[in-house]
C-alpha cells in the first residue's frame, strides 16, 4: 500500500542514499504522481530526476550530486508558484545551484592551497585590495566603459537599462521597438565583450604573478 | 596577446555561457553532452561564467562610481563637533561585491579637497563582512552588523560606532592613524590590529606593532599579543595570540578563557541572528575554536556541545541553556 503522506522523511525506495546515509526525503512525494495538475516544479522535478543528476555529473560534481539534488529539491518545494513552469526553468534552477557550489568549490580549493603555501598565516588571508589590486579595478572600470563603447549605442542601453536599472526584457522590447528575440541578441552580444574582456584582463593577471 | 582566440575550448564555454543567458534556453542535454565530452571542459565552462558575473558586477559598478569624475563619490557631511552623531548612511556604496566596494576606495584617490573633514560611514548588515582599502595604504576588514565613520580626506581616522573591525594600518610617523572607540583614542605605532565595541564594551587586540591608549592623558601602550578591554571606567588588560587576533576574517573565532557572553556577541556578528546565554550561564568561560563557515546552526550547537550544554531555536536566533556537563557530574 503506497503511503500517501508527504511529510515522513526516511523513505529510500530506489535504495541508495547519500553520503552520511541522509534520508531521500523527496521521494515521498513520487506517491503524488497521480494526481492530476498542470505541470509544477514539483511534477517536472520527478519527471526529470534522472537528467538533473546527469547534469549535476556533468559539472564534475559527480561526489557531491545526491547532495545537490537534495537541495534543489528544497528549492523545488519552497519556490512560489509560479504560472509557467517548464523544463527549461528547473534546468535554470538546477544550473544555477551547481554554478554555485562549483564556485564555492574552488575558492575552497584555493583557500586550502594558501593555508598550504603560508602555513597558518591567518593575518594575511582575505586582505582588502592593495594598491596594485585598486590600480587593476580601475582598470577594469576603465575596459569596461571602452567596451561599452565599442557596443554601439543601442546595445549599451539595452544592457544597462535591463542590467543596472533592472528593466524586463519585455518592456525593453517595448521601449526601444524591437522585437524580444533581438533585445535578447543585444543583451548576448554584450555579455559575450563583457565576458571576453574579463578573461583577458584575468589571464594578464595570471602571467604577472 | 589574448588567451581566448588560442584556447577553443574556451571560447566554447563562452558560447554556452552566454546562450545559457537567454530565457527559453532549453537544450541540456546538449550542453551536458559538452560537458561530459572533455574532462577539462566544466572547468573552462566555470571560468567563463565567473568571468561574465564580474564582468556585470563592473558593470553595475560603473554606474555608482562613473569614470572619470569621482569627486561625487565623497560627501561632505555636515561636520558637527560631536563625531559620534547621527550620521547618514551610504546603503550603496556597500551595495555592491568586494569588485564594487575596492572600485569606490579607488575613486579616493582621485579626489579633489572637498573642504572641512568629510566623513563618510560604512555599514555591513549581520553575517556580512568587507574589506575596504583606505587613502594611505591602511585596510580594513569589517565584520558583519558594524558600523565605523571614516573622517578626514587622508582617512587617518576611523570612529568605530559597533561591532568588529580589522585595521592593518600604513605606518606615517607625520601623520598616525587613530581608532576611536566610545571615547577613547587608540594611535597606532606601526600595526595590526582588531577592535570590537559592543553593549558599552571595548575591546582592542594587537597582533603586531603596538597601540597607545588615550595618548593625552594615560598613554598607555598596548603591544603586539595583548589586548585592553575597557567597560566604561574600568580597564583591563589581556594575553592574546598575535596569530589569532583577527581570525574572524577567515571564519574562525579562536577563544582563551574567554566570557561565554563575549562569543554570544561574537556569534551574532557572524551568523546574522542574535545568539544569547541563558542566566545560568552568565559566568560561564570559553576556551576553544569555532568556524563559522560551517553553518549558523552546527556552529552554535558545536559550541553548546563543547561546553555540555543545550542550544535551542528560538524564533530569533538561538538561546544557550543548561548546567555545564561538569556540574552535572559532580552531582548525585
Amino acid at each position: 500500500m503506497p503511503r500517501r503522506s508527504a511529510t515522513h522523511t526516511s523513505i529510500a525506495s530506489d535504495g541508495r542514499r547519500p553520503h552520511g546515509g541522509r534520508p531521500l526525503v523527496y521521494l515521498v512525494r513520487q506517491d503524488l504522481g497521480d494526481v492530476t495538475a498542470a505541470p509544477n516544479l514539483i511534477h517536472l522535478f520527478h519527471a526529470n530526476r534522472d537528467m538533473i543528476l546527469r547534469y549535476i555529473r556533468a559539472h564534475g560534481l559527480a561526489d557531491t550530486a545526491e547532495d545537490l539534488l537534495q537541495e534543489l529539491w528544497l528549492k523545488v518545494e519552497r519556490a512560489p508558484p509560479v504560472v509557467e513552469v517548464t523544463r527549461a526553468y528547473l534546468m535554470k534552477m538546477a544550473h544555477n545551484l551547481i554554478i554555485d557550489e562549483a564556485r564555492a568549490a574552488k575558492r575552497q580549493r584555493a583557500r586550502d592551497h594558501t593555508w598550504q603555501d603560508e602555513g597558518a598565516g591567518l593575518l594575511d588571508a582575505d586582505p582588502a585590495p592593495n594598491a596594485e589590486q585598486v590600480v587593476m579595478i580601475r582598470d577594469a572600470l576603465r575596459r569596461t566603459e571602452q567596451v561599452l563603447r565599442q557596443l554601439g549605442p543601442k546595445t549599451e542601453r539595452i544592457l544597462r537599462r535591463h542590467r543596472i536599472d533592472g528593466v524586463s526584457q519585455k518592456q525593453l522590447a517595448v521601449e526601444e521597438g524591437l522585437s524580444l528575440s533581438s533585445v535578447e541578441k543585444h543583451l548576448q552580444k554584450a555579455y559575450r565583450a563583457l565576458a571576453s574582456m574579463q578573461i583577458d584582463m584575468d589571464s594578464v593577471e595570471g602571467q604577472l604573478r | 596577446m589574448s588567451e581566448l582566440q588560442h584556447d577553443n575550448a574556451l571560447l566554447e564555454a563562452l558560447d554556452w555561457v552566454v546562450r545559457i543567458q537567454a530565457t527559453e534556453f532549453d537544450e541540456w542535454e546538449a550542453h551536458a553532452a559538452w560537458l561530459e565530452a572533455d574532462p577539462a571542459n566544466p572547468a573552462h565552462y566555470l571560468r567563463a561564467s565567473e568571468a561574465l558575473s564580474k564582468g556585470l558586477s563592473t558593470l553595475q559598478q560603473l554606474d555608482r562610481a562613473p569614470l572619470p569624475v569621482a569627486a561625487n563619490d565623497i560627501e561632505d557631511a555636515n561636520d558637527t563637533e560631536d563625531a559620534t552623531d547621527t550620521y547618514k548612511t551610504h546603503k550603496s556604496w556597500w551595495a555592491g561585491a568586494g569588485v564594487a566596494v575596492a572600485a569606490s576606495v579607488a575613486a579616493f584617490f582621485v579626489l579633489p579637497h572637498p573642504g572641512p573633514e568629510p566623513k563618510r560611514v560604512m555599514q555591513t548588515a549581520p553575517a556580512v563582512s568587507r574589506n575596504v582599502m583606505l587613502a594611505g595604504g591602511t585596510s580594513l576588514s569589517l565584520n558583519g552588523d558594524t558600523r565605523v565613520t571614516v573622517i578626514g580626506v587622508n582617512q587617518r581616522r576611523i570612529i568605530v560606532q559597533e561591532g568588529e573591525v580589522f585595521a592593518k594600518v600604513h605606518h606615517d610617523a607625520e601623520h598616525p592613524f587613530e581608532i576611536v572607540a566610545e571615547g577613547r583614542l587608540f594611535r597606532d605605532v606601526g600595526t595590526e590590529i582588531n577592535v570590537s565595541v559592543h553593549a558599552g564594551t571595548t575591546r582592542l587586540s594587537v597582533a603586531e606593532g603596538a597601540v597607545t591608549l588615550d595618548p593625552q592623558d594615560g598613554n598607555l601602550l598596548i603591544d603586539a599579543g595583548r589586548a585592553v578591554v575597557i567597560e566604561g571606567g574600568k580597564i583591563r588588560f589581556d594575553k592574546v595570540s598575535a596569530s589569532n587576533v583577527g581570525s574572524w576574517r577567515r571564519g574562525r573565532l579562536i577563544y582563551a578563557d574567554d566570557d561565554l557572553k563575549l562569543v554570544a556577541d561574537d556569534l551574532t556578528r557572524s551568523l546574522g541572528r542574535p545568539v544569547r546565554v541563558a542566566p545560568e550561564l552568565a559566568r560561564t568561560r570559553f576556551t576553544g575554536v569555532l568556524t563559522v563557515r560551517q553553518g549558523a546552526n552546527e556552529t552554535v550547537h558545536r559550541l553548546a556541545d563543547l561546553l555540555g550544554v543545550t542550544a535551542v531555536e528560538t524564533r530569533s536566533g538561538w538561546l544557550i541553556t543548561g548546567k555545564p556537563t561538569g556540574e552535572r557530574v559532580a552531582s548525585p
